[in-house]
């Protein structure tokens, strides 16, 4: 018998965690550590004219403040290099970075940040990607559509032409924070030998230590990026946040500085979960044979790409479902707007997908007055078939499955459709 | 939270003084939390707080008088482990029970309840309904006032700086009354009321002869429905007579939308909270 | 703008008796956590929300966050870092382990210290007696299920060795 596999084996780290002594992002410290401080945007869309920090340099305990201008190369993100470390000279959401204050304590660290005054030119802001995808609309960066996707399988006019009937519909899927218990928690300490550590509770160290690298302008050799335990990231700490501003300030102050996330600032300056526009069309016969599906995916990245366009793919090659469909069109665009940023979040654009074309299915089942489960039945993918993107399946077992669900429901004894 | 000098009177008397004294550099704390929530969103920025929750003379919960009467500083887990109140002022137990969570009850106080005038604190209504009063103290004396009149718009109150709720009075008159509370929230724990409804039903065979409807989150303060109240007194305690007083608590009510629930659902529940918190009290088809 | 008043406090902690310096503004959680170095005891929220702060007051279960610092002068505490005697773990704490009750384990000690005061309260309770006694600790991670479950078997556990643990 396997000494791990089909065996129920209790955490290695459960001990720990029971007795209150895993040590979570915010458990690290250091001697002679400084608290920092982030001052946000606070506005949505604005020219950013100055950031004056002299108030808040002039505060007793104050040990260092850093900026925009402090910031070797302002620029990072996983697919497109548009997000400051620090907001430059436009804001683009209201969770922008604008400084970086190390202090003595956290009560000083927050009343210097406060202190910092921001000039600014306010913008008309949009908060919508279908406004944000027409021409006159507010321009967060230069084009508002980063990324854009098409698949085409078969031929999507003839598809229609075949249907007895052609259903349209419209799904929204809203923001959703991922609420780790634990909040963002980072401590950077740049010792006089040159080298970089930060503690940090991300799921991807190795992609913050590049994406410090490149901003800082530093040798990947020099920096080391340590993840303690993480207190639960869903996809919410998948990528670097404040970092770099934190290992600014240890540069400048010469001293280990810490900086823990408030719950307010994982609302207002971490990622959530897109929200989709999805529209969907679907031509089927009476007999329940589908014959096309078109697929438009709008997806509010918020102000940054970050994760944007990875999510989108996933939820692209998705986005016709399981089901037998010869002729395919799927369009999908990432749009930027003045809202937090989207990020990963557990599913990674599928979720947003999956509950649009399912509730779609159910929709087309009953306008041919078909039993939603049979139509399932009658259209899923099995083994040999070939989806819109090109793959051909092996192993599927989508059939089997539903078999399986519609006897332990009792689908047939409630009468069918459940409802 | 912005600096602030910690007093702790040891006693009632002194309390009054040193408030007599600070008038409205201070503001009391009893369990917190309300007023630390707030200081540390600094939309509360007191030079001084002056802490209530020690002082054993506002703590209990008795009957006097037959009236039932309930310390300030009484916690709310104790309310909701009384006897006393489960048996006298069924309602306010179930209130009671329903605030926060378990840490949020061990903390909370009545009248901090109370005095944080939210509109949907989850005291107001069954004490309303029930006609109770506060003894209201300052070092220049002493004053009684209903429950129902303490709010003065949302997060305000009638009390001036240095006046001090002492004791909730239900007074006896209510005491052999049925009384039933309905609290409607996003999740069953840690939430505020969407709408959280009160009544209290005095009867003489199958006829109501007293009526109280307060209603909670669906106006700027906790309110009375007195349309729904006259609409019952003198009619048969039946479904008909509480499904038109519910209808009328609705047209009484004046929601506002928030981010917690429409204006509208807000009125809608209104009358479907009330017509169930009608019929449980008179012991046809408790829901909660 | 006023300075924060400073006080003297005594206070048991886990059973040992602690003193400190504490300012007006400093909640029990900074004192904890800052100033003692106890930072078994979490901090989620600040807001009294999600409970991963909660330690016992005067064995009740209360949240650290919301209270100010020189409040609890006199008071006796117990934090997540006294549950276990010694290397000998408390009921609660083996049956989560045994029940996988944790996944990242950040909600775990304001969960474990919620369950304490439930089982010193009612020992024997019944699933929705401990679903009402954690309803002030939010976990993401795990759905509950296997919390709940770990706090019955630690009940049936205690009740077998006759309140032993306690
Ligand atoms: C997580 C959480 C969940 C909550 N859930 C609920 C809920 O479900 N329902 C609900 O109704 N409330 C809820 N609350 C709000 C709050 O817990 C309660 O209103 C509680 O009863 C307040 O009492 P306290 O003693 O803590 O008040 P404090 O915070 O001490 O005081 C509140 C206010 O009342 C004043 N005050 C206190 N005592 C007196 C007195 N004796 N005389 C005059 N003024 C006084 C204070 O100056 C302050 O302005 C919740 C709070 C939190 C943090
Ligand atoms: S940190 Fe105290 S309840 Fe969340
Ligand atoms: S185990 Fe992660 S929050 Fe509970």
């Amino acid at each position: 018998m396997s000494p791990v596999i089909g065996q129920r084996l209790p955490r290695h780290d459960a001990v720990l965690q029971v007795t209150g002594r895993s040590l979570y992002g915010e458990d690290i410290k250091m001697p002679g550590m400084l608290y920092c401080k982030v001052r946000r945007a606070g506005i949505p869309h604005a020219r950013l004219i100055e950031v004056d920090t002299s108030a808040a340099e002039a505060i007793p305990g104050v040990m260092g403040v850093v900026t925009a201008k402090d910031v070797p190369f302002n620029a990072f993100g996983f697919t497109h290099l548009d997000q400051p470390v620090m907001a430059q000279d436009k804001i683009r959401y209201e969770g922008d970075a604008i400084a970086g204050v190390a202090a003595t304590s956290l009560e000083v660290a927050d009343q210097a940040a406060k202190a910092i005054k921001i000039k600014y030119e306010e913008l008309p802001a949009v908060f919508d990607p279908l406004e944000a995808m027409k021409p006159d609309a507010p321009k967060v960066h230069k084009d508002n559509i980063p990324t854009h996707f098409t698949v085409v399988h078969g031929d999507i006019e003839k598809g229609f032409a075949e249907a007895d009937k052609i259903i349209e519909e419209r799904y929204t899927t809203q923001f959703v924070e991922h609420v780790h218990i634990e909040p963002h928690a980072q401590l950077a300490y740049y010792d006089p030998t040159g080298r970089l550590t930060v503690w940090t509770t991300v799921q991807r160290p190795f992609l913050v230590a590049s994406d410090l690298g490149k901003v800082l302008k530093m040798p990947l050799s020099k920096i080391r990026v340590l993840t303690p335990c993480i207190g639960g990231g869903f996809g919410g700490k998948n990528e670097m946040t404040t970092e770099a501003i934190v290992a600014l300030l240890s540069m400048k102050t010469g001293r280990p500085v810490k900086l823990v996330f408030t719950r307010e600032e994982e609302f207002t300056a971490t990622t959530v979960r897109h929200p989709y526009v999805m529209f969907y069309k679907t031509g089927v016969k009476m007999d329940g044979t589908i014959t096309a599906r078109e697929v438009k995916i709008i997806s509010d990245a918020g102000a940054y790409v970050s994760w944007g366009e990875s999510t989108l793919t996933k939820a692209l090659v998705h986005a016709a479902g399981p089901y037998r469909i010869p002729n395919v069109r799927i369009e999908a665009y990432l749009v930027y707007t003045n809202n937090n940023i989207g990020g990963a979040m557990r599913g990674f654009g599928v979720p947003q997908a999956g509950y649009a074309y399912e509730c779609h299915t159910d929709s087309v089942a009953r306008a041919i007055g078909m039993d939603p489960m049979e139509f399932r039945m009658k259209n899923c993918v099995v083994s040999g078939d070939t989806l819109p993107t090109g793959q051909t399946l092996q192993n599927a077992t989508l059939d089997e499955i539903l078999k399986k669900l519609s006897s332990m429901s009792g689908w047939k004894v409630a009468g069918g459709d459940g409802r | 939270m912005r600096p602030f000098v910690y007093l702790s009177p040891s006693s009632l008397d002194e309390c009054l003084k040193v408030l007599g004294e600070l008038k409205d550099k201070a503001k009391i704390i009893a369990g917190g939390t309300d007023l630390v929530v707030n200081m540390r969103a600094e939309t509360v920025n007191p030079e001084y707080v002056v802490d209530i929750e020690r002082l054993r003379e506002l703590r209990f919960i008795r009957i006097d008088d037959g009236n039932l009467r309930i310390g300030a500083a009484t916690k709310i887990a104790q309310i909701e482990g009384s006897e006393l109140v489960r048996q006298k002022a069924f309602a306010l137990y179930q209130a009671a029970s329903q605030v926060g969570a378990v840490q949020t009850r061990n903390l909370g106080t009545i009248a901090g309840n109370l005095a944080s005038a939210v509109p949907s604190a989850d005291m107001a209504p069954p004490l309303i309904a029930m006609d109770a009063e506060l003894v209201v103290m300052s070092s220049g004396g002493q004053r009684s006032l209903k429950v129902e009149d303490l709010f003065a718009g949302p997060k305000a109150t009638v009390l001036k700086p240095d006046e001090v709720i002492t004791e909730v009075v239900i007074p006896g008159t209510s005491l052999n009354d049925r009384t039933w509370f309905l609290k409607l929230g996003r999740r069953k724990a840690l939430t505020l009321a969407i709408v959280n409804v009160a009544v209290r039903l005095r009867m003489a065979e199958a006829v109501v002869r007293e009526a109280r409807v307060a209603l909670g989150a669906v106006a700027p303060v906790p309110m009375r429905s007195r349309s729904a109240e006259e609409w019952l007194v003198g009619r048969p305690a039946n479904a008909e007579n509480f499904r038109i007083a519910a209808e009328k608590a609705a047209a009484d009510s004046k929601p506002i939308t928030d981010f917690r629930a429409g204006a509208e659902y807000r009125r809608k529940m209104v009358k479907v909270l009330t017509k169930r918190a009608l019929s449980a009290c008179v012991g046809e088809g408790e829901m909660a | 703008m006023t300075e924060a008043s400073t006080h003297h406090i005594r206070f048991t902690l886990n059973g040992s008796e602690v003193s400190a310096d504490v300012k007006a503004n400093d909640t029990l959680l900074n004192v904890l956590r800052e100033q003692l170095g106890y930072t078994g005891t979490k901090r989620g929220c600040e807001t009294g929300e999600c409970g991963a702060c909660t330690v016992l007051v005067d064995g009740k279960a209360v949240n650290a966050c919301l209270i100010l610092a020189p409040k609890v002068d006199g008071r006796a505490i117990q934090t997540i870092e006294g549950l276990a005697k010694g290397a000998e773990l408390h009921p609660l704490q083996k049956a989560f382990i045994e029940e996988g009750a944790l996944q990242c384990g950040f909600c775990g000690p304001g969960m474990l210290m919620s369950a304490k005061a439930l089982l010193d309260e009612i020992p024997n309770p019944t699933e929705d007696q401990v679903r009402r006694g954690i309803s002030g600790n939010i976990c993401r991670c795990t759905g509950y299920a296997k919390i709940v479950k770990a706090i019955m078997k630690a009940s049936r556990q205690m009740a077998r060795v006759g309140g032993e643990g306690a």
